[in-house]
């Protein structure tokens, strides 16, 4: 069963192919042939214009965060040897979203459309680097801690900010932004995160082997000359970059960061360094899947992809209590 | 020639003085037994020696360097360090276990080179532990662990192993063989430091005895100096019979009340 790279080279497959889906499925159904000629209309035409302007981006976008939800799941529970650790466990995405709620409240995003995602980006960083100083030389559930903390001021403040609303638009939009959302996101929204998803995620790729030895718990990686400080300021500055800026431009997505670490795991004889890679390949998969999911669900009002993955992934948190209580007991 | 070196080791936690004062010379070919009471600084002692934990005064030297001198991986290359019951948190293969010994040997990307695998091989045959190679680390019995665990210390070819309760929780037959592994390690002129509440088999099988009392160095010397009543009294508040037997030196704690 232990076949890393078959598992990689299949996902890759997976990967084009649910994007070639979500270029081509949603209100407007696109012939792939008739999208292809028009690409190379001088004149642009309106299937062209829908897939480049509207679903590319939407794709790349989804790709990109869904890439780095699963990464920072990877990663995460590898460091903390928790398989209920998750990229929200830092505080990082509910830093990211008061950022991006401040803005809505003093009404900043209509003074130019970006406050929202900049501030967002800010609000994660800052709400990890308070939950890295927090727990400055301590454990990793010292870190988890210091994390749940982080998140529940982040939270009082968000509630506290749709509580004083100055209007019930206000309060709407933030409870909306919240839900987690891709649509209408443009290439502006996707050249904003790009530096930060690709330099947070090289960040958490270079903790592999410091993983891997965490195996054998702190003390004896501290002993095979693993630097646990320099391990955990990587992952805290990786999250909070791809983290951070994913939630800054969709709001707050749950689940893909849980799932995808453990759908790989398996596959790759449990070792942490090689559970990455899978791992960030199916974040993207699976976000793209919930992304067409979506569009394909016929509601009247389309479900939000945040509302969507919480629904799917909930039961699979079920199960992974009942399984751990099993194993355990 | 290996020599670890601790001169006036302090260590002070939450007020309270773990490690007052303690020094500790040791060097290649001996097994140093630590022993005393729950509490008397025992796993302190061996961490500070392994240079995974900052001191309050004094110094720890290896070869005549300040450990705090040597980096991370220098250091992880010449001492290999096991805690107090290690645990394996992964349903990882034993064979990977194994290999994570020789994390300060590899690159940050990529696997193990052919001689790695060579010498991996080559303890996993030595720990008895070939038939167990693909079976996942968490499935392992206690007496296996433990001897996946010192394959995992031995397979980086370390000069110095410091290992805190290596026998705690063993059945007789895979205490006797951890220990008989530690001293023929010893005898291969590599250094061996490692706590024990067995003193009978610290009597045994450890060249020397350093005998810790409320973070205080009591006494140190070879076993049959350090393993006398008055001694052990004055160590544990205890009271014990010490008699040489057809298998050896053996302690027997007697209840005084």
């Amino acid at each position: 069963m232990k076949h890393p790279v078959l598992l990689i080279a299949g996902l890759s497959v997976f990967l084009v192919v649910m994007f070639a889906i979500s270029l081509l499925v949603g209100e407007v159904w696109l012939n792939p042939f008739k999208v292809w000629q028009e690409l190379f209309l001088p004149q642009p035409h309106l299937a062209a214009l829908i897939v480049t302007e509207l679903r590319l981006p939407r794709a790349i976008l989804a790709c990109l965060i869904g890439a780095s939800l699963g990464l920072s799941g990877a990663v995460l529970q590898g460091m903390t040897r928790n398989p209920l650790a998750e990229p929200g466990l830092l505080g990082v995405s509910a830093g990211a979203a008061l950022g991006a709620v401040i803005a809505i409240y003093f009404g900043l995003s209509m003074l130019f459309e970006f406050t929202g995602p900049i501030l967002g980006i800010i609000g994660g960083l800052a709400a990890s680097a308070l939950t890295f100083a927090l727990a400055r030389g301590g454990s990793a559930v010292m870190l988890v801690l210091a994390g749940a903390a982080v998140s529940s001021l982040a939270a009082a403040c968000i509630s506290l900010a749709l509580n004083l609303a100055p209007n019930p638009y206000a309060a709407y939009e933030i409870s909306r932004w919240l839900m987690g959302s891709l649509t209408d996101r443009s290439w502006n929204h996707v050249l904003l995160i790009l530096p930060f998803v690709l330099s947070g995620c090289a960040a958490l790729a270079m903790t592999g082997k410091a993983l891997d030895a965490l195996a054998l718990g702190d003390m004896q990686a501290q002993s095979l000359g693993i630097d646990l400080g320099r391990l955990r300021t990587l992952i805290i500055a990786g999250t909070a970059l791809s983290v951070g800026a994913a939630t800054a431009v969709t709001g707050a997505i749950g689940f893909v960061g849980l799932i995808a670490p453990h759908m790989v795991r398996p596959f790759v004889g449990h070792q942490p360094s090689k559970v990455l890679l899978p791992a960030t390949l199916l974040g993207a998969v699976l976000l793209l899947a919930a992304d067409i999911a979506t569009r394909l669900i016929g509601t009247g009002q389309e479900i939000e992809i945040g509302v969507f993955t919480s629904l799917v992934g909930t039961p699979f948190f079920f199960w992974l209590v009942v399984r751990m209580r099993r194993t355990t007991t | 020639m290996t020599d670890l070196h601790a001169s006036l080791l302090r260590v002070v936690r939450s007020n309270r003085i773990i490690l007052n004062e303690v020094t500790v010379r040791a060097v290649a070919g001996e097994f140093i037994a630590v022993i005393g009471a729950n509490g008397a600084g025992k796993s302190t002692l061996l961490s500070a020696l392994a240079g995974l934990l900052a001191a309050d005064g004094g110094i720890v030297q290896l070869n005549g360097r300040e450990l705090s001198a040597y980096g991370g991986r220098e250091l992880a290359r010449r001492r290999a360090y096991l805690p107090q019951n290690p645990r394996c948190e992964w349903p990882i293969s034993v064979e990977r276990l194994v290999g994570l010994g020789l994390t300060p040997a590899l690159p940050a990307f990529g696997g193990w080179s052919d001689a790695e695998r060579i010498r991996i091989d080559l303890m996993l045959s030595q720990f008895d532990l070939v038939e167990h190679r693909d079976q996942s680390a968490t499935t392992l019995s206690g007496g296996e662990l433990a001897r996946a665990m010192l394959a995992r210390a031995f397979v980086g070819d370390p000069n110095v192993l410091i290992v805190d309760e290596p026998i705690a929780g063993l059945d007789p037959r895979h205490a006797l063989d951890s220990m008989r592994r530690l001293r023929s390690f010893a005898q291969s002129g590599k250094l061996v430091v490692s706590s024990l509440h067995d003193l009978t088999l610290a009597g045994r099988y450890a060249t020397r005895i350093v005998a810790l009392r409320e973070g205080r160095m009591e006494i140190e010397g070879p076993p049959a100096d350090v393993l006398t009543p008055p001694i052990i009294r004055a160590v544990f508040d205890a009271q014990s019979i010490v008699q040489t037997g057809p298998g050896g030196l053996y302690v027997d704690f007697i209840d005084a009340q």
